[in-house]
């Protein structure tokens, strides 16, 4: 509701203020990552939270959340090429930035955290034949 | 409106700190993320640590008890009743020596005199092991039957009072209970000059509390922790060790009276299947 109400905002506003929209939404998930990243951290507490996939797609969403925020909010103010060239490049580093670490976190491989259900117990179907009664 | 006045300069100097800002931001949190979470493991890490040490101290306590134990009955066995059965054994090989009717006869009796004795001891040993007060009749009897006999002794005023013990718990826990209650009784009556010891059972909330007070010298909870971790002191171990096996809690405490110290036991209730 909040997007939607920002996105007509956005269209009625369009040449005086743009990019409503995206500057609230870029906001909204950097909180949402930083939120999961403090959440992860205290949820796992048996391998480090780098080995984990989950961290560096935080990580590489965050960055490139919070590199283009700037970006977004001040591109539109000036049509001037150095500036478009500018944004252009950090635009550029940020999204390189972002896909590396989405790869790299891809790539690799998680350690799974021990809990109950993953211990390796051994097959127990040895026991069921055993029958007590026959001794 | 001052955005929107600001120079193409002013523009690209804000965007370019901005979005150093930002990043710079953005890497501190990841940072701190990563640093306070391998600080956290760390602390887990000790925190198991002290715990599988607590818990070896225990284990070798428990083996240690057990072969005091074990030598304890060796010792008893070896030292009364190896003498007295060999010394039925000569009166009786006298039998075959010598054929007079009266002096056999003497000499029977007196074998029959020391193999009572040599029962009686085995008897007593046997019971050290597994009170028969205990599993015929429960702990309640166990309980004030060890009492009575500690009042009966004279030296110091012994009671035990149990008001709400309808159903016997499980063999296992009552001998597991009924053996921390006899080292605490030991302990007060070796360390503490008490004057008196009183028992008390209750039970709620599907658990059973025992209560023991006396007006000796004691411990408090913070003394029993340190004396637990210590390598010393068998008896409070295997009081630890045995309160872990019931699942129950201990605690020591004195009264705000400062007059006599308070133990009590929780113990959860597994009555009999």
């Amino acid at each position: 509701m909040v997007f939607l109400a920002f996105f007509v905002f956005d269209l009625f506003q369009i040449k005086k203020v743009p990019t409503n929209t995206l500057i609230f939404e870029f906001l909204f998930f950097i909180v949402v990552i930083v939120f999961f990243l403090f959440q992860r951290m205290n949820d796992i507490v048996s391998i480090p939270i780098s080995s984990t996939i989950s961290f560096w797609i935080a990580v590489g969403l965050l960055i490139y959340f919070s590199g283009n925020f700037f970006n977004i909010l001040l591109t539109k103010l000036s049509l001037d090429p150095k500036i478009r060239a500018q944004s252009g490049m950090i635009y550029m580093i940020v999204t390189i930035s972002k896909n590396i670490l989405l790869c790299l976190a891809l790539l690799g491989s998680e350690k799974n955290e021990i809990t109950d259900e993953n211990i390796p117990f051994p097959n127990d179907e040895g026991f069921q034949k055993l029958d007590i009664s026959n001794n | 409106m001052f955005l929107l006045e600001a120079d193409t300069t002013g523009i690209s100097r804000l965007m370019f700190l901005g979005t150093l800002g930002m990043l710079t931001l953005a890497i501190g949190i990841i940072v701190f993320v990563i640093f306070h979470q391998r600080k956290v493991i760390r602390y887990q890490l000790q925190m198991k640590k002290l715990e599988e040490e607590k818990q070896q101290i225990l284990l070798n306590a428990s083996i240690r008890f057990q072969e005091e134990e074990r030598q304890r009955i060796a010792a008893d066995l070896h030292d009364d009743a190896g003498p007295l059965l060999a010394t039925a054994r000569l009166y009786l090989n006298e039998n075959l020596v010598n054929q007079e009717k009266a002096q056999q006869l003497q000499s029977i009796y007196s074998a029959k005199q020391i193999i009572d004795d040599a029962i009686l001891l085995i008897r007593n040993i046997s019971h050290s092991l597994m009170p028969p007060t205990l599993k015929n009749f429960g702990l309640e009897s166990a309980t004030t039957d060890m009492f009575q006999k500690i009042s009966g002794s004279g030296t110091l005023n012994a009671s035990a009072r149990f008001h709400d013990y309808r159903d016997r718990l499980k063999v296992d826990q009552e001998l597991l209970i009924f053996r921390v209650i006899q080292e605490l009784i030991n302990n007060i009556m070796k360390h503490s000059n008490a004057g008196f010891i009183h028992l008390t059972q209750n039970a709620a909330n599907n658990k059973i509390y025992l209560r023991i007070h006396h007006d000796g010298k004691g411990i408090v909870q913070a003394e029993f922790d340190k004396l637990n971790h210590n390598a010393n002191g068998l008896g409070l171990k295997n009081i630890a060790s045995r309160i872990k096996v019931l699942k129950g809690r201990i605690f020591f405490e004195i009264d705000p009276s400062q007059t006599y110290y308070k133990i009590t036991l929780e113990i959860p209730r597994e009555p009999i299947a």
